[in-house]
């Protein structure tokens, strides 16, 4: 906006005077009036509803705060008992690495696999495309969990397809050695939002190269690793932020898979699970709040390593490397 | 809110979102509101199945019917799900006039002031005088009524009669102890070829503890709120449950991990034991579940003990919101729930036997199938059934979840029983 004024004042324009420079900023400012106005609502929102609470949990996680009485400064007693005393926040924390490294790749690789299926054109695209996508927007409720959670139970769908074949584990979601692997599955299984976005990414990639690999003579293989992923690294990048983000914030698959207990021995114990067993069955709400605000920084943490290692492998078009 | 369903995490954040905007806010209104013709609006607020919600808006109209100037708004939830609703209500200056309280959380409300006192009204707004004696206090705390039983339940050991009468393996009888029920499970066991296990591992059961080491004249706490056991107390319990296990007796780990709290999901109702512990009002949903019939015998004892170690338990409790805006009002429905005997015909025993001697008695003369079992289980025990112990203190909800963790942990195989007690009473320490 700046710059736009400065231009306006070394090339005046016929027909235009000083005063119509006068009129144009008060015009501006009426505008940005006018934008905030209509920015309100979410203004509102992320102010009431993300910053202030966000503000709130900070205090509150260095409190001793039980929901009922007025909150009592601790200092950093909370952080201090977290790592010093509390095992079992250790192995949530063991839990929910597992997760990350398990599905946010596997889901990614599910995506991208699939993408490049539905990319082909084909008859009865868009309903191919439509099925994939469907678990997505079912995944994240109750209702699947409790079906996964009946299908991996002992004599369950699996387990009864399974055993017929002779493979006989006595059910997976009861047992701490596969119950994660229920978990993760469920995860991959809504590979639909990234799958979306690869989709939208392979038809960015300009046919052109292609053509040109075809005529080098190049393998599926080599156009797929030095064509197809090269340009796609932006989205690959996107979508492995979004998934990492999303993994760490896992909460519903585990907790009605586990019915909120995080078994069969902790091997479902999420680091989101935990810090809800703390803030609403135990009372412990500043402690919650500590937890809360130290995931946030893993997850910052995370998100900032993946975008310090992006200039080594992300290549945006157009950019001389 | 309702009976809404949305997933756990939508629910937990947008309350939680709402308990910080109404704690930022302050003063979102007390509860219910009266206009100037004098018409009260309560609130009401339980949990349970979607049966019991049928029969209590039943009892409500008909008090309302009496009440025409009280209008009760109700609300019902799960179980799960029920207390962290109910603590972001309490938490954000909006909690219900009447609320259902479970035993558990008693303590944890009472104690930071959010139930009044029902010693404050007088015996004609609320009456407390047909009250069991067993259960008359269980809702005191230091001196202070902060709710009143709306039930009585007790101890005991559910089994599908049935099959187990068919096994040939002698039934269990009152006065059966801790190693009569290790070997008919073992000879259950056996009688199925390891089809179908003896009982389910009482081990996830932090009540059946406790029976134990009342039969010890021990408890789980103190009336300070510490363990009232020590080391060699939890090594021998560890010990006896794992001899269930290893003998075959009692379900494998894998199994009794499915243990979710839902009847239907029990190994005794999918046919993976012939028995489980549970509280007695529940054998009216086996018995649903298990079409040949369920039996209910009382909890084995320690050789020689001359203590069964049972209490009757407050099933449920109800309680009146301190700052709730229309006392009265509440403690007239307080009192209608508990002491009405046609309320009490509603409501019949979907809550547990009622706890006023008239209304049990009327619903009583009217009982039939599982519910009678239920009755009958309880007058035969009347003279033994202890007076409950008291509330229990904060922290109890996680070493509770802390005792099912170890036990699932032991049963895979992953700690040693010495472990596994030293954990627990670190972890005792420092939630206590």
């Amino acid at each position: 906006m700046v710059a736009q004024q400065v231009n306006e004042v070394a090339s005046p324009q016929p027909g235009r005077t000083g005063s119509g420079r006068a009129r144009k900023g008060s015009k501006s400012k009426e505008q940005t009036g006018i934008a905030y106005l209509f920015l309100s609502p979410w203004i509102a929102g992320a102010v009431l509803l993300t910053i202030g609470p966000m503000v709130a949990s900070l205090y509150l996680s260095f409190t001793d705060y039980n929901l009922f009485t007025a909150p009592e400064w601790v200092g950093l007693d909370n952080y201090i008992r977290l790592f010093t005393q509390d095992d079992r926040f250790m192995s949530s924390v063991g839990v929910t690495f597992q997760y990350v490294f398990l599905s946010a790749p596997l889901k990614l690789a599910a995506a991208l696999g699939v993408a490049l299926l539905l990319n082909r054109p084909r008859k009865g695209q868009g309903f191919y495309r439509s099925a994939f996508y469907a678990p997505s927007l079912l995944g994240a409720s109750v209702g699947i969990a409790l079906v996964w959670r009946s299908l991996f139970t002992d004599d369950g769908a699996v387990d009864s397809l399974l055993s017929s074949v002779g493979i006989n584990t006595g059910g997976w979601i009861n047992q701490p050695d596969y119950a994660m692997y229920v978990i993760v599955i469920l995860a991959v299984w809504q590979f639909g939002a990234p799958m979306v976005i690869f989709l939208a990414g392979l038809k960015q990639i300009p046919q052109d190269l292609y053509d040109a690999a075809a005529v080098d003579g190049a393998s599926t293989w080599k156009t797929f690793t030095s064509v197809t992923l090269p340009m796609l690294s932006p989205v690959i990048f996107f979508n492995l932020v979004m998934e990492i983000i999303q993994s760490f914030q896992s909460f519903t698959g585990a907790f009605v898979v586990s019915n909120g207990q995080g078994g069969p021995a902790d091997s479902t114990l999420f680091y989101t699970l935990y810090l809800y067993q703390r803030g609403f069955q135990d009372f412990q709400m500043g402690y919650a709040s500590a937890m809360a605000w130290l995931l946030l920084l893993t997850i910052a943490l995370f998100t900032g390593l993946v975008f310090k290692t992006s200039g080594r492998w992300v290549f945006y078009a157009g950019e001389d490397k | 809110m309702g009976a809404q369903r949305r997933s756990p995490l939508q629910r937990g954040r947008s309350v939680l979102a709402l308990a910080m905007v109404a704690g930022l806010v302050t003063a979102c209104g007390g509860a219910g509101g009266g206009d100037a013709d004098g018409q009260v609006e309560l609130r009401f607020t339980w949990w349970g199945s979607d049966d019991r919600a049928e029969i209590t808006e039943e009892a409500i109209a008909l008090f309302e019917e009496r009440n025409p100037n009280i209008t009760v708004n109700t609300s019902y939830a799960a179980f799960s799900g029920y207390f962290e609703r109910l603590a972001t209500e309490v938490a954000g200056n909006n909690a219900p006039d009447v609320i259902q309280m479970d035993y558990a959380y008693l303590r944890e409300y009472g104690d930071r002031g959010v139930l009044a006192d029902l010693h404050e009204f007088d015996e004609d707004q609320l009456g407390t005088e047909g009250i069991t004696p067993l259960l008359a206090r269980s809702g005191e705390i230091d001196g202070r009524m902060y709710a009143l039983p709306m039930a009585q339940n007790t101890h005991a050991w559910a089994y599908d009669e049935q099959a187990w009468t068919e096994s040939g393996v002698p039934l269990p009888e009152a006065g059966w102890t801790w190693e009569d029920l290790l070997s008919s499970s073992q000879a259950l066991t056996e009688s199925t070829d390891g089809e179908r296990y003896g009982t389910t591992d009482f081990g996830w059961s932090w009540e059946t503890f406790q029976v134990w080491l009342r039969q010890q004249d021990k408890d789980l706490y103190t009336d300070a709120g510490e363990i009232d056991f020590d080391r060699e107390d939890l090594t021998t319990y560890l010990e006896l449950l794992e001899e269930f296990r290893t003998t075959e007796a009692a379900t494998p780990a894998n199994i009794t991990s499915e243990i979710d709290g839902a009847v239907e999901n029990s190994p005794l109702a999918r046919g993976s034991a012939f028995a489980d512990f549970t509280w007695d009002s529940t054998a009216v949903s086996f018995s649903s579940v298990l079409p040949d019939g369920v039996g209910l015998a009382p909890m084995p004892r320690i050789e020689g003990s001359d203590r069964v170690g049972q209490f009757a338990k407050p099933g449920m409790l109800i309680s009146i919101a301190a700052n709730s805006e229309h006392p009265e009002e509440s403690a007239a429905l307080v009192d209608f729930l508990l002491n009405d005997v046609d309320a009490g015909l509603i409501l019949g025993t979907s809550r547990g036997m009622p706890v006023n001697n008239d209304v049990r008695e009327a619903v009583g003369a009217e009982l039939e199938g599982p519910d009678q079992l239920v009755y009958d289980y309880e007058e035969a025990l009347a003279d033994e059934l202890e007076e409950p112990p008291s509330a229990p203190p904060p922290g109890n909800s996680a070493l509770k979840r802390e005792w099912q963790r170890l036990n699932s942990v032991i049963g895979f195989g992953q700690l040693s029983i010495d472990d596994a007690v030293d954990q627990f009473l670190e972890r005792a320490e420092q939630e206590l």
